[in-house]
């Protein structure tokens, strides 16, 4: 656990501590034996309630890493249920005393101002979790917030005018006739957020739907059940315990998920980058070529590879793609494409045949309708001919020798794995000693700034051509400096892979 | 980020898309998508928000048009020149009817 975390469960303990304490107090200056039963019956279930939340916020915390965003509403739904619990318990000890007049209204408004508090930090917890982004959820949350701000503006004001409840001059706390209207927005915003937890039910399982709705059902269920014993207060209570099955149902499932989830990332990553060949140099006694391959990986794993092989003596094989999906699947299926390409290659076939024999292969048995954008090449190492297909992959880069970097466009076919029996056209070019051909997937020229703007294939030149000229090597890691300073501090989406190839001839 | 709009009249479903539809967000238009093309004979994609798309959001768009072949059919209408240029190089012109 970090410093600042520790300081924060100190902090909150010791607070939590004293507050339960003041409370305790309270009771012994008051007397047991002069507080009517069913007082004690409500002080008792706030101190109940007040250790669960005291449990379940160091819950919270400890858990902190593993769960989404949502836990901080979560925590801070604790801490307003744990004053609400406070100052009903105490507003139960200080009624009736003419001496702690105001110490009543002070208290009695705090408790008030918790319910729309509560009612809007479990909108933001339910839509958080939820991960909804949608414009009228968007709106719905400015009426939510605009409620909340009108809410607490008339608890204020009613210290003035009583409009809720006064404590009269005998320190008898008294609600008043509009009373009911001060539940309004409360109901309205839980049952609102409620609406929405049943319209996006599909993202949740049905015990999570439920446990949502156990914020509402317990107190109500309870409030029902206890009608016919007056004075009886047992929702604040009852909200913390409700909480409390939020967080084990909700929370700890979420944070289950996360676990596996990151596992299973992990794994793909590993599946990813165990595939790919790294031994560089890679043929250091031939003189006639160099290469050097480089994978950044995403966070989230994308599926990108690149290969390098020779063919026979005298043919270089050249592979990069990128399989469209992320995860295991994705992994498995980069994998298997992978090994299709260089069977079919190093069995001499032409690069078009090869990909038709791959594309069909890869139809076969594709249900997750996954697809993989490839190019392929393969270099005649004695007389610079070579022979290339793009099946959707980005237009290949080549730099002759004394140019500059540019684009090599030619007509594309289909992905692989998009239709059965589909046609690839090969493309064939020459490359002269002193050339150079690179190939990368999406994530260079798709790279987003701080500013959200993609990188784009102008600037993408325009960092190539930058440096002066070197090796393979030297200019794949001139590249990804020229990249990292344009993405700065942004999150990579995609991963990064290049194949850099230069040709130096007999 | 990516926001979906989904309007549906009869047989007819419009799905309109705004912001970036890639590897992160691809799984939420593929759940919107999968769920509700039941008695659709007539989809249509707009993409004139739409700022981006990667490959996992061919991938959405792909399994649409495959279900779509079955049942009616689907097209993609208002997409950005970036857009298009993607579809073209990519192939996905040919497979998709794009407007």
């Amino acid at each position: 656990m970090s410093k600042s975390k520790k300081k924060r469960l100190i902090v909150v303990s010791i607070l939590y501590f004293v507050l339960t304490l003041v409370m305790a107090q309270l009771v012994f200056y008051r007397g047991i034996n002069t507080l009517r039963p069913i007082y004690l019956i409500n002080i008792g279930a706030d101190f109940v309630g007040m250790m669960l939340g005291c449990t379940l916020y160091v819950c919270c915390l400890i858990d902190l890493q593993k769960t989404g965003a949502d836990i901080k509403y979560m925590m801070a739904l604790i801490n307003v249920v744990f004053i609400q619990l406070f100052t009903d318990g105490c507003a139960w000890l200080v009624d009736g005393i003419p001496s702690l007049r105001y110490l009543n209204i002070l208290d009695n408004t705090l408790y008030y101002l918790c319910a729309p508090i509560e009612a809007l930090l479990f909108w933001m917890y339910t839509m958080t979790y939820l991960k909804i982004r949608k414009n009228l959820v968007k709106k719905l949350f400015l009426i939510v917030s605009i409620g909340a701000y009108v809410a607490i503006a008339v608890r204020i004001i009613n210290i003035f005018t009583g409009i809720y409840f006064t404590v009269g001059q005998d320190g008898v706390y008294a609600r008043s006739a509009l009373y009911p209207i001060s539940m309004v927005y409360s109901y309205f915003t839980v049952i609102a957020a409620l609406v929405v937890v049943v319209l996006e039910r599909k993202l949740l399982e049905r015990y999570q739907v439920l446990a949502f709705f156990m914020y509402v059902l317990a107190p109500m269920l309870v409030g029902i059940i206890t009608i016919v014993v007056y004075g009886l207060s047992l929702g604040p209570a009852l909200f913390m315990i409700a909480l409390m099955l939020m967080y084990c149902i909700l929370n700890v499932s979420e944070g289950r998920e996360m676990v596996a989830a990151s596992r299973d990332m992990a794994l793909a990553a590993e599946i990813q980058e165990d595939a790919m060949p790294k031994v560089y140099p890679y043929m250091p006694e031939r003189k006639d070529f160099d290469l050097y391959a480089y994978m950044k990986p995403a966070k989230e794993v994308g599926g990108d590879f690149y290969d390098y092989f020779m063919i026979d003596e005298d043919h270089l094989g050249l592979a990069i793609a990128d399989v469209s999906g992320k995860g295991i699947p994705a992994a498995l299926f980069m994998m298997m494409a992978k090994k299709l390409i260089k069977n079919a290659l190093t069995s001499g076939m032409s690069p078009a045949d090869t990909l038709y024999e791959v594309n069909n292969r890869l139809c076969e048995d594709n249900k997750m309708g996954f697809f993989v954008t490839v190019w392929i090449g393969v270099i005649d190492l004695s007389s610079g001919e070579s022979i290339s297909v793009n099946a959707g992959h980005k237009h290949p880069v080549i730099r002759h020798a004394g140019g500059e970097y540019e684009f090599v466009k030619y007509k594309h076919s289909l992905p692989v794995a998009v239709m059965e029996y589909t046609k690839f056209v090969p493309h064939n070019f020459k490359m002269e000693p002193g050339d150079s051909i690179f190939v990368y997937t999406n994530g260079f020229p798709e790279a987003i700034n701080e500013g959200n703007e993609l990188l784009g294939n102008d600037r993408m030149l325009e960092i190539m051509n930058r440096f002066p000229v070197a090796n393979p090597k030297v200019a794949i890691e001139n590249v990804m400096v020229g990249i990292d300073e344009y993405v700065g501090g942004a999150e990579q989406l995609d991963d990064i892979t290049m194949l850099y190839m230069t040709y130096y001839g007999k | 980020m990516l926001n979906i709009e989904k309007t549906k009249d009869n047989g007819n479903m419009k799905i309109s898309l705004e912001g970036r539809l890639d590897t992160m967000t691809s799984t939420q238009l593929e759940i919107e998508v999968q769920s509700s093309l039941d008695g659709v004979d007539n989809l249509t994609f707009d993409l004139a928000k739409l700022d981006y798309i990667s490959s996992a959001g061919l991938r959405v768009l792909l399994s649409a048009q495959k279900i779509m072949n079955k049942q009616g059919k689907m097209v993609v209408t208002n997409a950005a020149e970036e857009i298009k240029e993607i579809f073209e190089v990519t192939g996905f012109s040919d497979i998709l009817t794009i407007q």
